[in-house]
């Protein structure tokens, strides 16, 4: 059973820069956390702490085990994460108008995180088992992976969680490529996302949900309102300058003027304190370590594990461009956390499931 | 797998690599607008957001003696604002603030009906009870650090101190001497805000100004009030004063007042009561300045130590005038008449040194012109035109009269005859540092002039030991292990009334340094119009003697040999 090459094949660099960003996100969590207000601080670091211990231990059983057994129970993974979010909108609890927490004993799970990964395992067994027409796959050929991806993004939906919803299409919509498509199909599904898109910006999105478009096109224009958030986060970012203000010394988040600045906005707190060369550094890591994730999917065994790694790499990917992006002004803001960052026990759980996954298939990849 | 879907998804891996790569580029370069392009706009922004200015002052420089012991700190105190507007729970925060504060509700009603932004409900108190309402956290409550000016020895050198007023204005003394440097560069404290409007005043945000050392030794300014209050209780006098000066380099050790002032509790004073009088008054000093005139004889060699004067058996007339000794005295030599303290003896060694002489001694020993120790109202003393000058005039000023000299010039003088005949520049500032720790000012001992040869000074040390034999007339001063060189003043009044000497109203003083062959101390015992004993060789000699004893002991100043082996 135990194989010294898997010590020897051990993938060092990915955990370090992984353990790297995870210290970083630790230290500037407690920043971000303490404010004048003394109590504060205490209990989101320590339930942070606790969180990656737990993220860390699901690290080492997901690695000791051998993906291949993953594969075999991928659709059960995909199963589960699809009850989780059916069970969320029937027992689930809202928190800031989206009904995605549930319950159990005192911890607080968010399913839609968990989810994601559930996404990739569906979509990584059905790919890596039906293989598309050579010149890529139809649309007669899609329409399966189609539906993997459409169940658990409507349940999302329902929750009212409509930035969550898009990861899924995101995480889809790489895997596909990846895949290989025939161009006419490419471009027919992107002219049903703006069409789809169109229609709900008119139909379906809420008054605030446009509203976040709109201010997104113009924050100036409501200041105090709909504006506020990203103004602020503008601030706090631009007062960084090029070293920052220091470790503990910003004031934006400190003054509570940055809303959520533990979970979405966290990157503000990082951009005061560390200034452009410390946000600089932080992207500089997180380019590394999806380097090193595409690194292990080049070199990975099989289908299976070549998809599974990429939609790893792809769900830290889309979760870096559209908080980061959100959070300076480049697209609309969509309540996403950032990876190892931001205050959250599922996402960092996820964070950590999914290193443990590329870890897993990095060490494996000379064994059958 | 065949080649070619493994060499379209290599292509395929590229090309997400490669827009993994353009949005972490494109996210980089948002970050450098934001952060380093676009910064100075945000500058402004944030200052506008962050700060919010509070009338009320920062934090005033701390003033140590010379040892480091604080003489006036700001000690942080808590005062408590409501924004009328914010207040929600009107009746919440009226009972909360009414409990916590001990103020009847109504008066804090009031203020919550004000139409202002901000306004006071109390200031300056306790720290606990300000953090114990903060800690409620009320909506529209803000509790902000203000300090509140401490004299931690209460009245010790309160006179020369001076106040802080309500405002943390300076109102006298050293605190108005040195304000530019005690009070903050700004005259507002700049809080933080944060987004509910709450404001914070953390400390180490608060300009700082610089922190002052006097020359000043508590302990020996201890010592110094102590006894002067004891002599002025003792002899029923109006006031009085005490310095204590290092003759070698100026600094004054202490400066003591009787009455002396309690600056914690200014208001309770009325203002005469604040005078420091060993700078701010001119008086006449009486015998005290008749050293002046024979340093001056015989620095300028027109008397020597072995000449004698007539002392006329006590009667001698200038003119219309008759001066009066105390004694029928007949020939004296030069020491025997400072011994003494002849009146007629002095007006004929004036006489012998002539007014130009005499007037150009007086001048060299800081008469007439402020000691510049810039505190304000130091006092100049006043000294009439040599070409005003009679015959009466000098013999007059020769024994002390006719002339009017504040305190500190005195001390000033005496220095003079204690450092060697070299006049020193009297110094109460030792240095001020910044609030970085840096040196911004320090004061070294400055010479002023050579007033006399060194043979000279020693000569008349050597006669001034004399006063304090107990035949002479500061025979009270006298200390047992220590050579006193010293001379008594009791000075008539001039009656405001009738512009003549009073018979009743007197200035007794002594002067003196010790050791006399190596001078550590200048004292001066200053008491304004003892009652009914009045003559300086009992009332303030015996007060210098104190002061000086214990001075020593202090200091640690071995007794001198050869006065044990006089008194075996």
């Amino acid at each position: 059973m135990f194989d010294r090459r898997l010590i020897t094949h051990f993938n060092w660099p990915i955990l370090i820069v992984a353990l790297v960003l995870a210290m970083m996100g630790l230290a500037n969590l407690y920043s971000a956390t303490s404010t004048f207000d003394p109590g504060e601080q205490t209990s989101y670091f320590r339930a942070q702490l606790v969180w990656l211990t737990i993220g860390i231990s699901s690290l080492l059983v997901v690695f000791s085990i051998h993906y291949r057994h993953f594969r075999a129970l991928s659709y059960v993974f995909y199963g589960i994460t699809a009850v989780l979010l059916l069970l969320v909108l029937v027992v689930g609890r809202k928190v800031a108008g989206h009904q995605s927490w549930l319950q159990i004993g005192p911890v607080s799970l968010q399913p839609t995180e968990i989810a994601k990964l559930g996404l990739i395992f569906g979509l990584s067994r059905y790919l890596s088992v039906f293989r598309p027409s050579p010149k890529g796959a139809t649309f007669r050929e899609l329409i399966p992976p189609f539906l993997f991806f459409l169940l658990p993004t409507g349940l999302v939906i329902l929750q009212g969680d409509l930035g969550s919803s898009l990861f899924f299409g995101l995480i889809f919509g790489t895997l596909i490529l990846i895949y290989g498509v025939r161009w006419q199909v490419l471009v027919s599904m992107l002219v049903l996302f703006v069409v789809v898109a169109t229609l709900a910006y008119f139909f379906f999105l809420s008054p605030y949900q446009k509203n976040r478009i709109l201010t997104f096109l113009n924050p100036e224009m409501d200041r105090r309102g709909s504006g506020y958030h990203l103004i602020q986060s503008k601030i706090a970012v631009g007062s960084g300058g090029w070293m920052g203000k220091g470790y503990l010394k910003g004031k934006t988040h400190k003054l509570k003027f940055i809303p959520e600045r533990h979970t979405d906005f966290i990157f503000t707190v990082l951009a005061e304190e560390w200034g452009f060369l410390g946000s600089g550094m932080i992207l500089g890591l997180f380019g590394l370590l999806l380097f090193l994730g595409i690194s292990v999917a080049v070199r990975a065994n099989d289908r299976f594990s070549f998809f599974l790694s990429v939609g790893v790499c792809a769900l830290f990917f889309w979760h870096l461009v559209v908080n980061l992006g959100g959070v300076l002004g480049l697209m609309p803001l969509t309540g996403v956390p950032l990876p190892f960052f931001s205050y959250g026990g599922s996402a960092l759980m996820t964070n950590w499931i999914g290193i443990g996954l590329l870890l897993n298939v990095s060490m494996r990849r000379f064994m059958f | 797998m065949n080649v070619s879907p493994v060499k379209w998804i290599k292509f395929r891996i590229l090309c997400i690599s490669l827009g993994f790569v353009a949005f972490l580029g494109l996210i980089l370069h948002r970050s450098y607008q934001l952060q380093i392009a676009g910064s100075t706009r945000v500058d402004q922004l944030t200052s506008r957001q962050y700060k919010a200015t509070l009338p009320i002052s920062p934090r005033r420089g701390t003033i140590y003696d010379r040892n480091g012991k604080p003489l006036a700190v700001d000690i942080e105190v808590s005062s408590l604002a409501v924004h009328p507007r914010q207040i929600t729970d009107a009746e919440g925060v009226v009972s909360a603030l009414s409990a916590h504060l001990k103020i009847p509700t109504e008066k804090i009603r009031e203020k919550l009906r004000s139409p202002k932004k901000f306004e006071w409900v109390i200031r300056r108190i306790a720290r606990e009870t300000g953090e114990a309402v903060a800690s409620l956290k009320l909506k529209g409550v803000t509790v902000v650090s203000e300090y509140r000016r401490f004299y931690p020895n209460k009245d010790l050198a309160g006179n020369l101190l001076g106040a802080v007023g309500y405002e943390a204005e300076s109102l006298g003394g050293i605190e108005m001497a040195l304000d530019s440097y005690l009070k903050s560069d700004s005259t507002q404290v700049i809080a933080q805000k944060d987004a509910r409007g709450r404001l914070f005043t953390p400390w180490e945000n608060q300009v700082r100004s610089h922190d002052v050392y006097l020359t000043l030794d508590v302990n020996l300014q201890f010592i110094a009030d102590r006894y002067l209050r004891e002599g002025a209780e003792k002899h029923n006098a109006k006031s009085g004063f005490v310095i204590v000066m290092n003759p070698a380099s100026g600094d004054i050790l202490a400066m003591a007042n009787y009455p002396s002032l309690n600056p914690n509790v200014y208001w309770k004073y009325s203002p005469e009561k604040w005078s420091n009088h060993a700078i701010l008054d001119s008086y006449e000093p009486g015998s005290t300045f008749k050293p002046v005139v024979v340093a001056s004889g015989l620095d300028s060699g027109k008397v020597r130590p072995g000449d004698s004067f007539d002392c006329e058996g006590g009667e001698y007339k200038i003119g219309k005038r008759t001066i009066h000794d105390h004694g029928a005295y007949g020939h004296l030599s030069v020491s025997e008449i400072i011994k003494v303290s002849s009146n007629i003896g002095v007006t004929k060694i004036a006489q012998r040194t002539g007014k130009n002489t005499f007037f150009e001694t007086i001048r060299k020993m800081g008469f007439g012109t402020k000691p510049g120790i810039d505190l304000p109202g130091e006092a100049s003393g006043s000294l009439r035109p040599l070409k005003q000058w009679s015959d009466i005039d000098l013999s007059n000023i020769a024994f002390g009269q006719g002339i009017a000299v504040s305190g500190l010039q005195m001390v000033q003088a005496y220095a003079v005859l204690a450092n060697n005949g070299i006049r020193m520049k009297p110094q109460l500032v030792q240095r001020v540092v910044g609030s970085e720790g840096e040196l911004v000012h320090e004061a070294s001992p400055t010479e002023m002039a050579r007033v006399m040869g060194p043979e000279t000074a020693k000569r008349l040390t050597k006669m001034l030991e004399q006063v304090v034999e107990p035949d002479g007339t500061g025979g009270l001063a006298k200390l047992d292990g220590y050579a006193i060189a010293g001379k008594t003043g009791t000075a008539q009044k001039v009656d405001p009334k009738t512009k003549q000497y009073s018979n009743n109203a007197f200035v007794s003083s002594f002067i003196g340094y010790v050791p006399a062959e190596d001078p550590e101390f200048v004292i001066y015992v200053v008491y304004d119009t003892p009652k009914p004993v009045y003559y300086g060789g009992l009332v303030a000699a015996p007060v210098f003697k104190k002061i000086a004893e214990e001075s020593l002991a202090y200091s640690g100043v071995a007794p001198s040999s050869s006065q044990l082996a006089k008194n075996e």
